[in-house]
Protein backbone atom coordinates (compact mmCIF):
# COMPACT_ATOMS: atom_id res chain seq x y z
CA UNK A 1 0.00 0.00 0.00
CA UNK A 2 1.49 3.36 -1.01
CA UNK A 3 1.70 6.46 1.28
CA UNK A 4 -1.21 7.93 -0.82
CA UNK A 5 -3.19 4.84 -0.90
CA UNK A 6 -3.04 5.13 3.36
CA UNK A 7 -4.00 8.84 3.13
CA UNK A 8 -6.73 8.11 1.02
CA UNK A 9 -8.07 4.97 3.07
CA UNK A 10 -7.66 6.92 6.10
CA UNK A 11 -9.52 9.80 4.61
CA UNK A 12 -12.42 7.67 3.88
CA UNK A 13 -12.33 6.61 7.69
CA UNK A 14 -12.66 9.96 9.04
CA UNK A 15 -15.56 11.20 6.60
CA UNK A 16 -17.66 7.57 7.18
CA UNK A 17 -17.15 6.59 10.23
CA UNK A 18 -16.72 10.31 12.09
CA UNK A 19 -18.58 12.18 9.59
CA UNK A 20 -16.21 14.70 8.78
CA UNK A 21 -15.79 16.59 5.64
CA UNK A 22 -13.30 15.89 3.79
CA UNK A 23 -12.15 19.54 3.39
CA UNK A 24 -11.17 19.66 6.99
CA UNK A 25 -9.11 16.41 6.50
CA UNK A 26 -5.66 18.23 5.83
CA UNK A 27 -2.77 16.71 7.29
CA UNK A 28 -1.95 19.54 10.48
CA UNK A 29 -5.55 18.71 11.37
CA UNK A 30 -5.27 18.20 14.81
CA UNK A 31 -7.96 15.12 15.29
CA UNK A 32 -8.78 16.16 18.52
CA UNK A 33 -9.09 20.46 18.24
CA UNK A 34 -9.57 20.92 14.67
CA UNK A 35 -11.65 17.68 13.94
CA UNK A 36 -13.45 17.50 17.08
CA UNK A 37 -12.65 13.79 18.58
CA UNK A 38 -12.10 13.33 22.13
CA UNK A 39 -9.86 10.63 23.83
CA UNK A 40 -12.49 8.51 24.19
CA UNK A 41 -13.01 8.65 20.58
CA UNK A 42 -9.59 7.34 20.15
CA UNK A 43 -10.66 3.73 20.57
CA UNK A 44 -13.54 3.84 18.38
CA UNK A 45 -10.99 5.53 15.87
CA UNK A 46 -8.09 2.37 16.52
CA UNK A 47 -11.17 -0.46 15.92
CA UNK A 48 -12.10 1.38 12.89
CA UNK A 49 -8.49 1.45 11.27
CA UNK A 50 -7.39 -1.86 12.39
CA UNK A 51 -10.94 -3.26 10.65
CA UNK A 52 -10.49 -0.90 7.81
CA UNK A 53 -6.56 -1.78 7.57
CA UNK A 54 -6.99 -5.52 8.84
CA UNK A 55 -4.09 -4.55 10.87
CA UNK A 56 -3.71 -5.04 15.14
CA UNK A 57 -3.23 -1.45 16.76
CA UNK A 58 -1.54 -1.61 20.18
CA UNK A 59 -2.78 0.78 22.29
CA UNK A 60 0.48 2.19 23.19
CA UNK A 61 2.34 5.16 23.76
CA UNK A 62 2.71 5.81 20.04
CA UNK A 63 -1.11 5.87 19.61
CA UNK A 64 -1.33 8.52 22.81
CA UNK A 65 1.37 10.76 20.98
CA UNK A 66 -1.07 11.14 17.61
CA UNK A 67 -2.19 14.61 17.63
CA UNK A 68 -2.67 15.44 13.79
CA UNK A 69 -4.12 13.72 11.00
CA UNK A 70 -0.65 13.71 9.54
CA UNK A 71 0.33 11.69 12.68
CA UNK A 72 -1.94 9.31 12.08
CA UNK A 73 -0.76 8.29 8.63
CA UNK A 74 2.72 8.07 9.66
CA UNK A 75 1.79 5.86 12.35
CA UNK A 76 -0.26 3.61 9.85
CA UNK A 77 2.46 3.29 7.36
CA UNK A 78 4.76 1.86 10.02
CA UNK A 79 2.32 -0.31 11.07
CA UNK A 80 1.22 -1.61 8.33
CA UNK A 81 5.02 -2.16 6.98
CA UNK A 82 5.68 -3.80 9.91
CA UNK A 83 3.02 -6.14 9.64
CA UNK A 84 4.10 -6.70 6.14
CA UNK A 85 7.80 -7.29 7.17
CA UNK B 1 -48.01 12.55 30.61
CA UNK B 2 -46.83 10.72 33.52
CA UNK B 3 -49.87 11.01 36.64
CA UNK B 4 -46.83 10.71 39.07
CA UNK B 5 -44.26 14.03 39.75
CA UNK B 6 -40.57 13.04 38.07
CA UNK B 7 -38.41 11.21 40.14
CA UNK B 8 -34.94 13.54 40.77
CA UNK B 9 -31.82 11.66 42.07
CA UNK B 10 -27.99 11.83 41.16
CA UNK B 11 -27.10 8.65 39.37
CA UNK B 12 -29.11 6.61 37.82
CA UNK B 13 -28.19 2.41 37.74
CA UNK B 14 -29.72 0.29 35.33
CA UNK B 15 -29.51 -3.38 36.25
CA UNK B 16 -29.01 -4.74 39.31
CA UNK B 17 -27.05 -7.96 38.76
CA UNK B 18 -23.58 -7.56 40.36
CA UNK B 19 -21.94 -4.79 38.80
CA UNK B 20 -25.04 -2.59 39.33
CA UNK B 21 -25.22 -3.38 42.74
CA UNK B 22 -21.86 -2.65 43.39
CA UNK B 23 -21.62 0.86 41.50
CA UNK B 24 -25.06 1.62 43.35
CA UNK B 25 -23.60 0.81 46.80
CA UNK B 26 -20.44 2.71 46.17
CA UNK B 27 -22.31 5.78 44.36
CA UNK B 28 -24.56 5.63 47.35
CA UNK B 29 -21.10 5.55 49.89
CA UNK B 30 -20.21 8.69 48.09
CA UNK B 31 -23.20 10.80 49.05
CA UNK B 32 -24.83 10.74 46.04
CA UNK B 33 -28.69 10.13 45.44
CA UNK B 34 -28.44 6.75 43.39
CA UNK B 35 -31.81 5.13 41.85
CA UNK B 36 -31.30 1.83 41.08
CA UNK B 37 -33.63 0.01 37.77
CA UNK B 38 -34.22 -3.39 37.78
CA UNK B 39 -35.74 -5.02 35.02
CA UNK B 40 -36.59 -8.61 36.53
CA UNK B 41 -38.74 -8.96 39.60
CA UNK B 42 -36.19 -9.52 42.29
CA UNK B 43 -32.48 -7.51 42.78
CA UNK B 44 -29.75 -9.71 41.78
CA UNK B 45 -29.93 -10.00 37.91
CA UNK B 46 -28.30 -13.07 36.97
CA UNK B 47 -27.16 -13.70 40.56
CA UNK B 48 -30.90 -15.04 41.31
CA UNK B 49 -31.55 -18.67 41.15
CA UNK B 50 -34.95 -20.56 41.73
CA UNK B 51 -36.42 -23.31 44.28
CA UNK B 52 -38.12 -26.68 43.15
CA UNK B 53 -39.18 -29.13 45.76
CA UNK B 54 -37.65 -27.27 48.52
CA UNK B 55 -33.82 -27.00 47.14
CA UNK B 56 -32.08 -24.11 46.05
CA UNK B 57 -30.77 -24.02 42.29
CA UNK B 58 -28.30 -21.36 40.92
CA UNK B 59 -28.52 -19.85 37.07
CA UNK B 60 -26.19 -17.82 37.10
CA UNK B 61 -23.63 -17.89 39.58
CA UNK B 62 -22.14 -21.56 40.32
CA UNK B 63 -18.87 -21.05 41.87
CA UNK B 64 -16.08 -18.33 41.78
CA UNK B 65 -12.52 -18.16 42.25
CA UNK B 66 -10.27 -16.72 44.68
CA UNK B 67 -12.46 -17.11 47.28
CA UNK B 68 -9.58 -17.83 50.37
CA UNK B 69 -8.62 -15.21 52.85
CA UNK B 70 -6.62 -12.59 51.39
CA UNK B 71 -7.63 -12.91 47.61
CA UNK B 72 -9.85 -11.22 45.55
CA UNK B 73 -13.30 -12.16 46.87
CA UNK B 74 -13.43 -11.79 50.29
CA UNK B 75 -11.52 -8.49 49.82
CA UNK B 76 -14.12 -6.78 47.29
CA UNK B 77 -16.88 -7.82 49.70
CA UNK B 78 -15.22 -6.28 52.59
CA UNK B 79 -14.95 -3.11 50.60
CA UNK B 80 -18.80 -2.94 50.03
CA UNK B 81 -19.03 -3.68 53.99
CA UNK B 82 -21.12 -7.09 53.03
CA UNK B 83 -18.41 -9.64 53.90
CA UNK B 84 -20.22 -9.97 57.37
CA UNK B 85 -23.70 -11.03 55.91
CA UNK B 86 -22.17 -13.92 53.30
CA UNK B 87 -20.16 -16.93 54.52
CA UNK B 88 -17.83 -18.33 51.58
CA UNK B 89 -17.66 -21.96 51.73
CA UNK B 90 -14.48 -23.38 49.73
CA UNK B 91 -14.70 -26.48 47.44
CA UNK B 92 -12.47 -29.66 48.26
CA UNK B 93 -8.94 -28.16 48.08
CA UNK B 94 -7.34 -31.23 46.96
CA UNK B 95 -9.94 -30.88 43.78
CA UNK B 96 -11.69 -27.80 42.76
CA UNK B 97 -12.15 -29.47 39.44
CA UNK B 98 -12.06 -32.56 38.20
CA UNK B 99 -11.82 -32.87 33.41
CA UNK B 100 -12.69 -35.86 31.51
CA UNK B 101 -11.51 -36.04 27.90
CA UNK B 102 -13.74 -38.94 26.89
CA UNK B 103 -11.75 -38.53 23.45
CA UNK B 104 -8.28 -39.24 24.71
CA UNK B 105 -9.18 -42.54 26.68
CA UNK B 106 -11.09 -40.82 29.44
CA UNK B 107 -8.00 -39.19 30.57
CA UNK B 108 -8.60 -37.43 33.72
CA UNK B 109 -7.26 -33.91 34.91
CA UNK B 110 -7.85 -32.64 38.62
CA UNK B 111 -7.55 -28.98 39.41
CA UNK B 112 -5.98 -28.32 42.96
CA UNK B 113 -6.38 -25.05 44.29
CA UNK B 114 -3.57 -23.18 44.83
CA UNK B 115 -1.11 -22.38 41.71
CA UNK B 116 1.92 -24.14 43.18
CA UNK B 117 -0.02 -27.49 43.84
CA UNK B 118 -1.62 -27.31 40.57
CA UNK B 119 2.12 -27.35 38.44
CA UNK B 120 3.20 -30.21 40.93
CA UNK B 121 -0.13 -31.94 39.85
CA UNK B 122 -0.05 -31.31 36.67
CA UNK B 123 3.92 -31.83 36.03
CA UNK B 124 3.04 -35.33 37.52
CA UNK B 125 0.75 -35.85 34.88
CA UNK B 126 2.89 -34.65 31.82
CA UNK B 127 6.91 -34.92 33.36
CA UNK B 128 8.34 -33.74 29.93
CA UNK B 129 6.16 -30.61 29.77
CA UNK B 130 6.94 -29.66 33.22
CA UNK B 131 8.84 -26.72 32.74
CA UNK B 132 6.22 -25.15 30.59
CA UNK B 133 3.60 -25.92 32.77
CA UNK B 134 5.77 -24.00 35.45
CA UNK B 135 5.85 -20.89 32.72
CA UNK B 136 2.39 -21.29 31.90
CA UNK B 137 0.72 -21.03 35.73
CA UNK B 138 3.44 -18.37 36.57
CA UNK B 139 2.69 -16.17 33.79
CA UNK B 140 -1.21 -15.90 34.72
CA UNK B 141 0.02 -15.31 38.29
CA UNK B 142 2.33 -12.27 36.74
CA UNK B 143 -0.71 -11.32 34.24
CA UNK B 144 -2.93 -11.18 37.31
CA UNK B 145 -0.57 -8.97 39.36
CA UNK B 146 -0.24 -6.36 36.14
CA UNK B 147 -3.91 -5.91 36.17
CA UNK B 148 -5.97 -2.87 37.66
CA UNK B 149 -7.65 -4.29 40.61
CA UNK B 150 -6.17 -8.01 40.55
CA UNK B 151 -3.98 -7.27 43.55
CA UNK B 152 -6.26 -7.47 46.81
CA UNK B 153 -4.84 -5.27 49.47
CA UNK B 154 -2.62 -3.30 47.45
CA UNK B 155 -3.15 0.34 45.90
CA UNK B 156 -4.51 0.59 42.99
CA UNK B 157 -2.21 0.72 40.03
CA UNK B 158 -3.27 1.51 36.72
CA UNK B 159 -2.10 -0.99 33.63
CA UNK B 160 -3.24 -0.75 29.94
CA UNK B 161 -3.67 -3.88 28.01
CA UNK B 162 -0.75 -5.75 28.00
CA UNK B 163 1.61 -7.69 25.71
CA UNK B 164 -0.03 -10.86 26.43
CA UNK B 165 -3.71 -9.13 25.54
CA UNK B 166 -1.93 -8.97 21.79
CA UNK B 167 -1.87 -12.77 21.57
CA UNK B 168 -4.23 -15.46 21.44
CA UNK B 169 -4.63 -18.45 23.87
CA UNK B 170 -4.32 -20.92 21.40
CA UNK B 171 -1.13 -19.14 20.06
CA UNK B 172 0.52 -19.36 23.44
CA UNK B 173 -0.96 -23.03 24.12
CA UNK B 174 0.53 -24.13 20.86
CA UNK B 175 4.15 -22.71 20.94
CA UNK B 176 4.45 -23.89 24.88
CA UNK B 177 2.87 -27.73 25.12
CA UNK B 178 2.86 -30.63 23.09
CA UNK B 179 0.16 -32.66 24.29
CA UNK B 180 -3.14 -32.28 23.75
CA UNK B 181 -4.69 -33.32 26.43
CA UNK B 182 -2.64 -30.85 28.03
CA UNK B 183 -3.49 -28.00 25.91
CA UNK B 184 -7.25 -29.31 26.63
CA UNK B 185 -7.07 -28.75 30.20
CA UNK B 186 -5.58 -25.00 29.92
CA UNK B 187 -8.41 -24.37 27.64
CA UNK B 188 -11.02 -25.55 29.85
CA UNK B 189 -11.74 -22.19 31.79
CA UNK B 190 -12.58 -20.95 28.18
CA UNK B 191 -15.80 -22.04 29.50
CA UNK B 192 -15.99 -19.62 32.02
CA UNK B 193 -15.53 -16.35 29.91
CA UNK B 194 -17.35 -17.89 26.51
CA UNK B 195 -14.50 -17.16 24.07
CA UNK B 196 -12.62 -20.05 22.46
CA UNK B 197 -9.12 -20.18 22.74
CA UNK B 198 -7.96 -18.81 18.65
CA UNK B 199 -10.38 -15.81 19.67
CA UNK B 200 -9.67 -14.81 23.43
CA UNK B 201 -6.10 -13.00 24.39
CA UNK B 202 -4.03 -15.03 26.29
CA UNK B 203 -4.50 -11.87 28.98
CA UNK B 204 -8.37 -12.23 29.16
CA UNK B 205 -7.95 -16.15 29.35
CA UNK B 206 -5.73 -15.61 32.29
CA UNK B 207 -7.45 -13.35 34.55
CA UNK B 208 -10.23 -15.36 34.92
CA UNK B 209 -8.07 -18.48 34.77
CA UNK B 210 -6.08 -17.39 37.76
CA UNK B 211 -8.41 -16.87 40.11
CA UNK B 212 -9.64 -20.39 39.88
CA UNK B 213 -7.16 -21.97 40.20
CA UNK B 214 -6.14 -20.02 42.90
CA UNK B 215 -9.08 -21.74 45.07
CA UNK B 216 -12.53 -22.34 44.06
CA UNK B 217 -15.77 -22.21 46.12
CA UNK B 218 -19.18 -20.82 46.57
CA UNK B 219 -21.57 -18.09 48.64
CA UNK B 220 -23.22 -20.31 51.22
CA UNK B 221 -26.73 -20.10 50.17
CA UNK B 222 -25.68 -19.02 46.27
CA UNK B 223 -26.12 -16.16 44.06
CA UNK B 224 -29.89 -15.21 46.00
CA UNK B 225 -27.48 -15.10 49.79
CA UNK B 226 -25.07 -13.00 47.51
CA UNK B 227 -27.26 -10.93 46.17
CA UNK B 228 -29.44 -10.63 49.65
CA UNK B 229 -26.62 -9.17 51.19
CA UNK B 230 -25.88 -6.60 48.59
CA UNK B 231 -29.53 -6.09 48.10
CA UNK B 232 -29.32 -4.96 52.54
CA UNK B 233 -26.66 -2.77 52.07
CA UNK B 234 -27.66 -1.15 48.89
CA UNK B 235 -30.86 -0.17 51.16
CA UNK B 236 -28.99 0.77 54.40
CA UNK B 237 -26.56 3.32 51.92
CA UNK B 238 -29.90 4.58 50.91
CA UNK B 239 -30.16 3.44 47.33
CA UNK B 240 -33.74 3.40 46.20
CA UNK B 241 -34.28 0.82 44.32
CA UNK B 242 -37.30 0.00 41.49
CA UNK B 243 -38.06 -3.36 40.15
CA UNK B 244 -40.03 -4.97 37.44
CA UNK B 245 -39.15 -1.59 35.40
CA UNK B 246 -37.32 -0.99 32.92
CA UNK B 247 -35.47 2.47 31.37
CA UNK B 248 -37.40 2.94 28.09
CA UNK B 249 -35.47 5.82 26.57
CA UNK B 250 -33.29 9.06 27.33
CA UNK B 251 -34.75 11.98 26.77
CA UNK B 252 -34.30 16.00 26.76
CA UNK B 253 -30.44 15.78 25.28
CA UNK B 254 -28.89 19.29 25.70
CA UNK B 255 -25.34 18.88 23.76
CA UNK B 256 -25.14 15.35 24.01
CA UNK B 257 -25.89 14.79 27.33
CA UNK B 258 -28.82 12.74 29.01
CA UNK B 259 -31.17 14.35 31.93
CA UNK B 260 -33.94 12.10 31.83
CA UNK B 261 -35.65 8.89 31.63
CA UNK B 262 -38.76 7.55 30.92
CA UNK B 263 -38.79 4.15 32.71
CA UNK B 264 -41.81 1.19 31.08
CA UNK B 265 -43.83 2.16 33.96
CA UNK B 266 -44.57 5.51 32.60
CA UNK B 267 -42.22 7.33 35.38
CA UNK B 268 -39.72 9.95 34.63
CA UNK B 269 -36.71 10.20 36.42
CA UNK B 270 -34.09 13.04 36.00
CA UNK B 271 -30.23 12.33 36.50
CA UNK B 272 -27.33 13.90 36.41
CA UNK B 273 -25.06 11.12 35.42
CA UNK B 274 -26.03 7.15 34.82
CA UNK B 275 -24.11 3.40 34.33
CA UNK B 276 -26.17 1.17 32.40
CA UNK B 277 -25.04 -2.67 33.34
CA UNK B 278 -26.87 -4.25 30.58
CA UNK B 279 -25.61 -5.59 27.66
CA UNK B 280 -23.97 -3.73 25.80
CA UNK B 281 -26.28 -4.53 22.66
CA UNK B 282 -29.13 -3.04 25.17
CA UNK B 283 -27.28 -0.05 26.22
CA UNK B 284 -26.16 0.80 22.25
CA UNK B 285 -30.32 0.40 21.66
CA UNK B 286 -31.30 3.30 24.57
CA UNK B 287 -28.31 5.48 23.04
CA UNK B 288 -30.52 5.48 19.66
CA UNK B 289 -31.94 9.07 20.27
CA UNK B 290 -28.01 10.53 20.55
CA UNK B 291 -25.87 11.44 17.41
CA UNK B 292 -23.48 9.06 17.57
CA UNK B 293 -20.12 8.79 15.48
CA UNK B 294 -21.03 5.48 12.97
CA UNK B 295 -17.39 4.14 14.89
CA UNK B 296 -18.79 3.87 17.73
CA UNK B 297 -21.80 2.03 16.28
CA UNK B 298 -20.09 -0.56 14.29
CA UNK B 299 -17.89 -0.80 17.02
CA UNK B 300 -20.10 -1.89 19.42
CA UNK B 301 -21.98 -4.17 16.35
CA UNK B 302 -18.92 -5.97 15.88
CA UNK B 303 -19.47 -7.33 19.27
CA UNK B 304 -20.64 -11.10 19.38
CA UNK B 305 -22.72 -12.66 21.55
CA UNK B 306 -20.92 -15.87 23.76
CA UNK B 307 -23.04 -19.09 23.91
CA UNK B 308 -24.14 -20.38 26.67
CA UNK B 309 -25.92 -23.28 28.57
CA UNK B 310 -28.53 -25.59 28.35
CA UNK B 311 -29.03 -26.46 31.84
CA UNK B 312 -30.64 -29.67 33.95
CA UNK B 313 -31.33 -29.41 37.27
CA UNK B 314 -31.71 -32.37 39.65
CA UNK B 315 -32.19 -33.22 43.61
CA UNK B 316 -30.33 -36.17 44.69
CA UNK B 317 -32.44 -38.68 46.01
CA UNK B 318 -32.38 -40.87 48.94
CA UNK B 319 -30.70 -40.50 52.81
CA UNK B 320 -27.96 -42.62 52.49
CA UNK B 321 -24.95 -40.63 52.22
CA UNK B 322 -23.92 -39.91 48.56
CA UNK B 323 -19.49 -40.42 48.25
CA UNK B 324 -17.71 -37.52 47.34
CA UNK B 325 -20.07 -35.25 47.23
CA UNK B 326 -19.09 -31.71 48.14
CA UNK B 327 -19.15 -28.80 45.92
CA UNK B 328 -17.34 -30.58 43.30
CA UNK B 329 -17.33 -29.76 40.04
CA UNK B 330 -17.11 -32.44 37.20
CA UNK B 331 -16.38 -31.57 33.41
CA UNK B 332 -17.15 -34.05 30.55
CA UNK B 333 -15.55 -32.95 27.36
CA UNK B 334 -15.77 -35.13 24.24
CA UNK B 335 -12.83 -33.50 23.04
CA UNK B 336 -9.52 -31.90 23.46
CA UNK B 337 -10.04 -28.69 21.08
CA UNK B 338 -12.12 -25.87 22.64
CA UNK B 339 -11.91 -24.22 19.15
CA UNK B 340 -13.96 -27.03 17.74
CA UNK B 341 -16.60 -27.85 20.90
CA UNK B 342 -16.87 -23.99 21.56
CA UNK B 343 -17.91 -23.09 17.83
CA UNK B 344 -21.84 -23.36 16.56
CA UNK B 345 -21.12 -25.40 14.28
CA UNK B 346 -19.90 -28.50 17.04
CA UNK B 347 -22.06 -31.39 15.98
CA UNK B 348 -21.31 -33.75 18.75
CA UNK B 349 -22.53 -33.48 22.44
CA UNK B 350 -21.21 -30.64 24.01
CA UNK B 351 -19.17 -30.05 26.88
CA UNK B 352 -20.66 -30.82 30.30
CA UNK B 353 -20.40 -29.01 33.78
CA UNK B 354 -21.57 -31.20 36.75
CA UNK B 355 -22.08 -28.76 39.59
CA UNK B 356 -22.62 -30.14 43.08
CA UNK B 357 -23.99 -28.68 45.88
CA UNK B 358 -24.95 -30.61 49.23
CA UNK B 359 -28.05 -30.28 50.83
CA UNK B 360 -28.15 -27.32 54.02
CA UNK B 361 -28.56 -23.62 53.90
CA UNK B 362 -32.44 -23.58 53.11
CA UNK B 363 -32.30 -26.74 50.77
CA UNK B 364 -33.49 -29.95 51.63
CA UNK B 365 -32.01 -32.54 49.47
CA UNK B 366 -27.89 -32.38 47.70
CA UNK B 367 -29.00 -31.08 43.86
CA UNK B 368 -26.31 -30.73 41.01
CA UNK B 369 -26.86 -28.77 38.15
CA UNK B 370 -25.65 -29.84 34.80
CA UNK B 371 -25.01 -27.06 32.70
CA UNK B 372 -23.96 -28.42 28.61
CA UNK B 373 -22.66 -25.90 25.75
CA UNK B 374 -25.51 -24.90 24.10
CA UNK B 375 -25.62 -22.36 21.14
CA UNK B 376 -28.60 -19.88 19.52
CA UNK B 377 -29.12 -21.82 16.43
CA UNK B 378 -30.50 -24.77 18.29
CA UNK B 379 -33.45 -23.17 19.49
CA UNK B 380 -33.90 -20.52 17.11
CA UNK B 381 -36.49 -22.25 15.82
CA UNK B 382 -38.77 -20.85 18.91
CA UNK B 383 -36.49 -17.16 19.18
CA UNK B 384 -40.17 -15.58 19.09
CA UNK B 385 -41.83 -17.51 21.41
CA UNK B 386 -42.27 -15.83 25.42
CA UNK B 387 -42.44 -18.24 28.72
CA UNK B 388 -45.08 -20.31 29.13
CA UNK B 389 -46.11 -19.73 25.53
CA UNK B 390 -43.69 -22.14 23.76
CA UNK B 391 -44.90 -25.15 21.40
CA UNK B 392 -44.65 -28.95 22.10
CA UNK B 393 -41.96 -29.08 20.03
CA UNK B 394 -39.74 -27.07 22.14
CA UNK B 395 -40.71 -28.64 25.12
CA UNK B 396 -39.95 -32.18 23.30
CA UNK B 397 -36.51 -30.55 22.37
CA UNK B 398 -35.93 -29.84 26.20
CA UNK B 399 -36.98 -32.69 27.10
CA UNK B 400 -34.88 -34.88 24.78
CA UNK B 401 -31.98 -33.06 25.78
CA UNK B 402 -32.38 -33.66 29.47
CA UNK B 403 -32.58 -37.65 28.54
CA UNK B 404 -29.48 -37.18 26.86
CA UNK B 405 -27.50 -35.00 29.42
CA UNK B 406 -28.74 -37.77 32.25
CA UNK B 407 -27.38 -40.28 29.99
CA UNK B 408 -24.05 -38.91 29.74
CA UNK B 409 -23.52 -38.00 34.04
CA UNK B 410 -23.81 -41.75 33.74
CA UNK B 411 -20.03 -41.51 32.61
CA UNK B 412 -19.19 -38.91 35.02
CA UNK B 413 -20.58 -39.26 38.95
CA UNK B 414 -21.50 -42.98 40.44
CA UNK B 415 -24.37 -41.41 41.68
CA UNK B 416 -26.82 -40.96 38.76
CA UNK B 417 -29.80 -43.72 39.34
CA UNK B 418 -30.73 -41.69 42.44
CA UNK B 419 -31.23 -38.32 40.17
CA UNK B 420 -34.28 -37.18 40.39
CA UNK B 421 -34.41 -33.96 37.39
CA UNK B 422 -36.62 -31.06 38.19
CA UNK B 423 -36.36 -28.70 35.93
CA UNK B 424 -34.39 -27.33 32.47
CA UNK B 425 -33.60 -24.62 30.70
CA UNK B 426 -32.51 -23.48 27.06
CA UNK B 427 -30.70 -20.85 26.16
CA UNK B 428 -34.71 -18.90 25.71
CA UNK B 429 -34.84 -19.70 28.94
CA UNK B 430 -32.23 -17.73 30.12
CA UNK B 431 -32.66 -14.71 28.08
CA UNK B 432 -36.19 -14.31 29.33
CA UNK B 433 -35.08 -14.73 32.73
CA UNK B 434 -31.81 -13.22 32.59
CA UNK B 435 -32.70 -10.33 30.19
CA UNK B 436 -29.76 -11.87 28.39
CA UNK B 437 -29.60 -11.27 24.68
CA UNK B 438 -29.56 -14.94 22.74
CA UNK B 439 -29.12 -16.21 26.65
CA UNK B 440 -25.33 -15.75 25.99
CA UNK B 441 -23.88 -16.69 29.40
CA UNK B 442 -21.10 -14.17 29.35
CA UNK B 443 -22.48 -11.47 27.31
CA UNK B 444 -20.07 -10.74 24.48
CA UNK B 445 -16.86 -12.38 23.44
CA UNK B 446 -13.94 -10.84 24.15
CA UNK B 447 -11.51 -11.12 21.39
CA UNK B 448 -8.06 -9.49 20.02
CA UNK B 449 -8.47 -6.55 19.21
CA UNK B 450 -11.75 -5.70 19.86
CA UNK B 451 -12.63 -2.91 22.66
CA UNK B 452 -15.82 -3.52 24.96
CA UNK B 453 -18.06 -0.56 26.34
CA UNK B 454 -16.68 0.27 29.34
CA UNK B 455 -16.49 3.27 31.22
CA UNK B 456 -17.39 6.57 29.84
CA UNK B 457 -19.24 6.94 26.79
CA UNK B 458 -19.40 9.57 23.55
CA UNK B 459 -22.61 10.56 25.16
CA UNK B 460 -20.52 12.00 28.31
CA UNK B 461 -22.90 11.59 31.12
CA UNK B 462 -23.60 8.08 30.77
CA UNK B 463 -21.17 5.11 31.59
CA UNK B 464 -20.95 1.38 30.64
CA UNK B 465 -19.92 -1.78 33.56
CA UNK B 466 -20.56 -5.10 33.89
CA UNK B 467 -18.96 -8.30 32.56
CA UNK B 468 -18.42 -7.49 29.12
CA UNK B 469 -16.77 -4.16 30.47
CA UNK B 470 -13.73 -5.65 31.79
CA UNK B 471 -13.71 -9.31 32.96
CA UNK B 472 -16.29 -11.76 32.60
CA UNK B 473 -18.02 -13.44 35.23
CA UNK B 474 -19.40 -12.46 38.51
CA UNK B 475 -15.87 -10.93 40.40
CA UNK B 476 -14.95 -9.07 37.17
CA UNK B 477 -18.38 -7.41 37.02
CA UNK B 478 -18.23 -6.18 40.33
CA UNK B 479 -14.65 -5.06 39.51
CA UNK B 480 -16.24 -3.06 36.85
CA UNK B 481 -18.40 -1.34 38.76
CA UNK B 482 -15.56 -0.42 41.47
CA UNK B 483 -13.66 1.18 38.04
CA UNK B 484 -16.56 3.15 36.35
CA UNK B 485 -17.15 4.59 40.47
CA UNK B 486 -13.65 5.83 40.44
CA UNK B 487 -13.67 6.77 37.26
CA UNK B 488 -17.02 9.05 38.21
CA UNK B 489 -15.84 10.42 41.44
CA UNK B 490 -12.41 10.61 41.02
CA UNK B 491 -8.88 8.76 42.13
CA UNK B 492 -8.12 10.57 45.04
CA UNK B 493 -11.32 10.50 46.53
CA UNK B 494 -12.26 6.78 45.57
CA UNK B 495 -8.76 5.24 46.86
CA UNK B 496 -9.02 6.92 49.72
CA UNK B 497 -12.33 5.66 50.26
CA UNK B 498 -12.91 2.64 48.69
CA UNK B 499 -9.74 0.67 48.26
CA UNK B 500 -8.48 0.34 51.63
CA UNK B 501 -5.91 -2.38 52.44
CA UNK B 502 -6.76 -5.07 55.44
CA UNK B 503 -3.48 -5.23 56.35
CA UNK B 504 -3.13 -0.87 57.72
Amino acid sequence: MTREEIVTTINTVFEESFEIEPERLVPDANIFLDLGLDSLDTVDLVVAIQKKFGVQIRDDERVRSIRTLGDVYQFIEVIYNEKKA
Amino acid sequence: MSAFPNIHCDDLVIGSGPAGLTTAILLAKSRRKVLLVERGAAVGGGLRGFSRAGVHFDTGFHFTGSIRPGELFPFLLRQLAVDQRVKLIAGDDSCTHRFVFSSAGNAEIHVPAGIEATIELWSSYFPKEAEAIRWYFTTLKTIASKTMGMQPDEPLVEYGRLDEDYVSLKEVLDTKFHDPVLKGAASVFAMCHGTPPAKVPFGVHARVSYGLHQSNGVVEGGGSALADALLEEALQCGVEIITGCAVESFQRLEQNIATEATLSNGRVVTFQRCVMTQHPFQILQLMHPFKLHKAFTERVEMLEPTSGYFAGFGIVQGDAPVPGFSHSIHSLFPDTDFDKMMDASWQGDGPLVLIEVPAGHGSVAPSVSALELSFAHEVKAWEATSLWKRPKEYHAYKKARLTRVAQRLKEMVPYSDRMKWVDSASLLTFRDYLQSPEGSAYGVMQKIGQYGLFGRLPIRNLYAAGQSAFVPGVMGSMLSGFFVVRQMIGKELFDSHFWKSGKG
